[in-house]
Formats: C-alpha cells, sequence, structure tokens
C-alpha cells in the first residue's frame, strides 16, 4: 500500500513535466449557460392546439440512453398535415431526446427536415458586435452549403430548423424564407 | 513516517523533472506539429477572414483520423475554380494551413461574424499526401475508403444527407460534407463517442464530384444571435495538437 502511496506523487510529477503547451492555448472559449425553459406556456399551447403531449404520434428512437428521461426542452413537431410547399414530409420520423434536449428528422421529398431544441447556449465571444449580445428575437433565416435553416427561440429553448436540400443547387436554397418561418410557424409542442 | 517518505518521493521527482527540463532546452525543438497562417488570413484578395482567435470546440477531436491533414482553399489553390493545376499538385498537401472560413462564395451565404455576406462557412481539409490524392482520384467515389473521418465529440448522429453527416453535442452541430456516402458507419440516431470512425474522406457532392477534402462546419447556439455558423479554425488548430502531441506554430498576419 505505501509503495502504491509513494508512486502517486511520483507519476503526478512526471505527468506535470510531460504537458506541452499549446501555441494556442489560453486564447478565449466561450462560456456556456443554460435557459430556463417555461414548461407551463408549452403545455398551455399544447393543450389549446388538442396536442397528445405524450408524443404527438411520434416514435421516440430509444437507441439513445438519455432519450428513456425525456427532452429537457419541450419538443416541437410538425402537425400531421404540414403545408410548407413542396416538403411532404413523412410523419414517421425520428425524434430523440439528448441531454440538452432533443432532435427530431423527418424525410420530405424535396428537403429532409431535422429540428434541434436546447438549452445550452454559449456567450458571444469578446469583441462580437454589441447587437448579438442580447436575446434572438424573431427568426433568423440563413443560407448553408446544401441546405437552409431557422433559429428562433421558443419557450425559453434555442431551436434550430435545418432544410436538407435533396437536389442541392449550390446558388440556390431549395426552401424560401418565408416557406421556413411558415413551417416553423405551424410546428407544435408536442410533449417532452 | 508515511507522509515523510511521501514528501521526500515528490522532492525527488520535481527536482527529476527539473533536471529533465534542462536536458530537454538543451535538445533542438521538436519540429512543430502544424505551421499555420492566423485566423482570418485567407489567401489575399478572396475574401475578408475573420481574425477570431476564439477556440468555440474546445476539446474536440481532429476529424481526420490519422493522415496528415492540410487546411487551404479548394478554390483558391491549384487545381481550385480560381488557380490553374491539378488538386494533387504538393502545394495542396504541405504547410502552412490557411483559413478559409469567411472566403468569398457566390451563393448568398453569411454568419454572424463574416463581414460580408457570400462567403464560405466552414474549412476544408485535405488529408493524406499527393500519391494517395493522384491514387484515389482514379478511383470511383464510393471507393475512396483510406481517410479516416471521426466523429470530433461524443453526441448523436442527427442527420445522414446523400453526402453529409451532422453530429449532434449538446449546443452544437458539427457537419461533415463529401464523405463516401457507401462506407458511412453511421445512421440516423446513433450514439458515437469523441474519435469514432464515422465514414472515409471521399469528394461526393451530388452528381459531380468535388475535390478530395472534407467540408468541416461547427454550428454554435450563441447567445443573441441562435444557431450559427462559427469559425472551426483554431479549434482545428488545437485539436491537430493534441493529436501529433506537439505544438504548432503561428505564421502572424502581416
Amino acid at each position: 500500500m505505501s509503495r502504491i502511496l509513494l508512486l502517486l506523487p511520483l507519476l503526478a510529477a512526471l505527468a506535470a513535466c510531460g504537458v506541452s503547451k499549446s501555441t494556442a492555448a489560453g486564447e478565449a472559449e466561450p462560456e456556456k449557460g443554460e435557459r430556463q425553459i417555461d414548461w407551463s406556456a408549452a403545455q398551455k399551447d399544447a393543450a389549446a392546439k388538442g396536442v397528445e403531449t405524450a408524443g404527438a404520434g411520434l416514435q421516440p428512437n430509444t437507441i439513445n440512453p438519455a432519450a428513456k428521461a425525456g427532452s429537457s426542452v419541450p419538443i416541437l413537431a410538425p402537425p400531421p398535415v404540414v403545408g410548407a410547399a413542396g416538403a411532404n414530409l413523412t410523419q414517421q420520423g425520428v425524434v430523440q431526446a439528448t441531454p440538452d434536449g432533443y432532435f427530431a428528422m423527418f424525410e420530405g421529398s424535396t428537403y429532409d427536415v431535422v429540428i434541434h431544441g436546447t438549452k445550452d447556449f454559449y456567450a458571444a465571444p469578446p469583441g462580437a458586435p454589441a447587437a448579438t449580445k442580447s436575446r434572438l428575437s424573431g427568426y433568423r433565416f440563413d443560407i448553408g452549403e446544401g441546405q437552409a435553416q431557422l433559429a428562433f427561440t421558443r419557450y425559453g429553448a434555442d431551436y434550430l430548423v435545418e432544410f436538407n436540400c435533396k437536389t442541392p443547387n449550390p446558388l440556390v436554397a431549395c426552401v424560401t424564407e418565408a416557406e421556413a418561418v411558415a413551417f416553423a410557424e405551424r410546428l407544435q409542442a408536442a410533449g417532452r | 513516517m508515511r507522509f515523510g517518505w511521501l514528501g521526500l518521493a515528490l522532492v525527488w521527482a520535481l527536482a527529476g523533472c527539473e533536471e529533465i527540463e534542462e536536458v530537454a532546452q538543451k535538445l533542438p525543438p521538436p519540429p512543430p506539429s502544424v505551421v499555420y497562417h492566423a485566423p482570418g488570413d485567407l489567401v489575399p484578395e478572396t475574401g475578408q477572414g475573420a481574425a477570431d482567435f476564439t477556440v468555440y470546440a474546445p476539446d474536440i477531436a481532429f476529424p481526420v483520423r490519422s493522415a496528415p491533414a492540410f487546411l487551404n482553399s479548394q478554390v483558391n489553390n491549384p487545381g481550385g475554380m480560381n488557380v490553374a493545376g491539378d488538386q494533387c499538385d504538393t502545394r495542396n498537401y504541405q504547410f502552412p494551413w490557411r483559413d478559409t472560413f469567411c472566403e468569398n462564395r457566390s451563393a448568398n451565404r453569411s454568419t454572424f461574424n463574416c463581414a460580408t455576406k457570400r462567403v464560405h462557412q466552414g474549412v476544408d481539409i485535405r488529408a493524406g499526401d499527393p500519391s494517395n490524392c493522384l491514387a484515389q482520384r482514379r478511383l470511383p467515389t464510393t471507393d475512396h475508403r483510406t481517410i479516416e473521418v471521426v466523429a470530433v465529440d461524443h453526441g448523436v448522429i442527427s442527420y445522414v444527407g446523400s453526402y453529409s453527416v451532422e453530429l449532434r453535442a449538446g449546443g452544437r452541430v458539427y457537419r461533415y460534407l463529401h464523405l463516401n456516402p457507401q462506407s458511412l458507419q453511421v445512421r440516423i440516431g446513433q450514439a458515437v463517442f469523441k474519435g469514432q470512425v464515422i465514414g472515409h474522406l471521399s469528394n461526393a457532392f451530388g452528381s459531380t464530384p468535388t475535390t478530395l477534402h472534407l467540408h468541416f462546419e461547427v454550428k454554435q447556439n450563441m447567445e443573441g444571435v441562435g444557431f450559427t455558423w462559427v469559425s472551426p479554425y483554431m479549434s482545428l488548430v488545437q485539436a491537430y495538437e493534441r493529436r501529433e502531441g506537439r505544438p504548432g506554430s503561428m505564421i502572424p498576419r502581416t
């Protein structure tokens, strides 16, 4: 036993010798925070729309053990009939809880939709424009490579809806901002 | 008595540490793991880079498992759209790395910390060497299986498209483009661990192949902005340094 105790400080000291300092060490890292979720507002909305909050007919994917614990943010999912042009989403999507929230994926003919919900956020880095330091208000639409996306906040949680184009065109998105916003506004709170 | 021995051992070990450091100082320094231009120092005249030293995704694994890797432009390097030559040119497979986040693009893509609106929202990574590049490009995309690509963090695969894979890890989404679609080793909903092989670097890009490279993006849920693309550059520099076990060397912006 005493030999083991003797070895511990030796190992610690040798480990300290081996630490190499990165040239990039000490650079700023964004500070992480967690949102306070307004569950009562989500439940009220779900009740008003007659949504079964136990899952709204979606089949949770339980590959990830975290899924058993449910989502830590309200699950937003498309209603049975999705009106977004060209979407034709299948209702048998994947919904899976993650430690910070959930994601859901629905296949479509023009695009596949992935919805991310999270309670985790990161502080804007030093030097970021002051306007970005307030909470996100409204929708933020962006076009990416082979996709478009919409970011917004609801019930205190942050959401990202990605429209992954089936036939990517490097110059044109497969969904307009108006279609994306219309899609997001029809998303319903569907439990946790 | 036991603590006396412990203290003695600690003093001896620390003294030994100093000796090791003295010897190390006399040895020639090891070559840097990576030589890289400062973040935002793009190829001249190719855009307004973000001089952003923020390590947005600290502690990630480097997305290429073991092959030598080179961050540089697929458009403004030899064999790219704007530069004559061949994609397997030796200059594309050597240091220094170049940032390509915020590099000019024709499509209307933007993100919060790029000064202009038509930009590249990730970075491009070549891997291997020119001879491997030459051998791979003679093969169909589906046969590209030499350069392993790994999950950079613990998380869940949230999307698999025709040439894209997405990894969700907390308030971040990592996006991998141009992997060989026939050799993917993950499916939607699968939990993965940091360093787990997910597929192989390729040139898949729908019906028309691109150059052999991995396009890598980090989307982060930023306060007041929401999920948006952030520069992966310094996170990848640090990840490569960790992978290689020694520091890199930055070329300051002039």
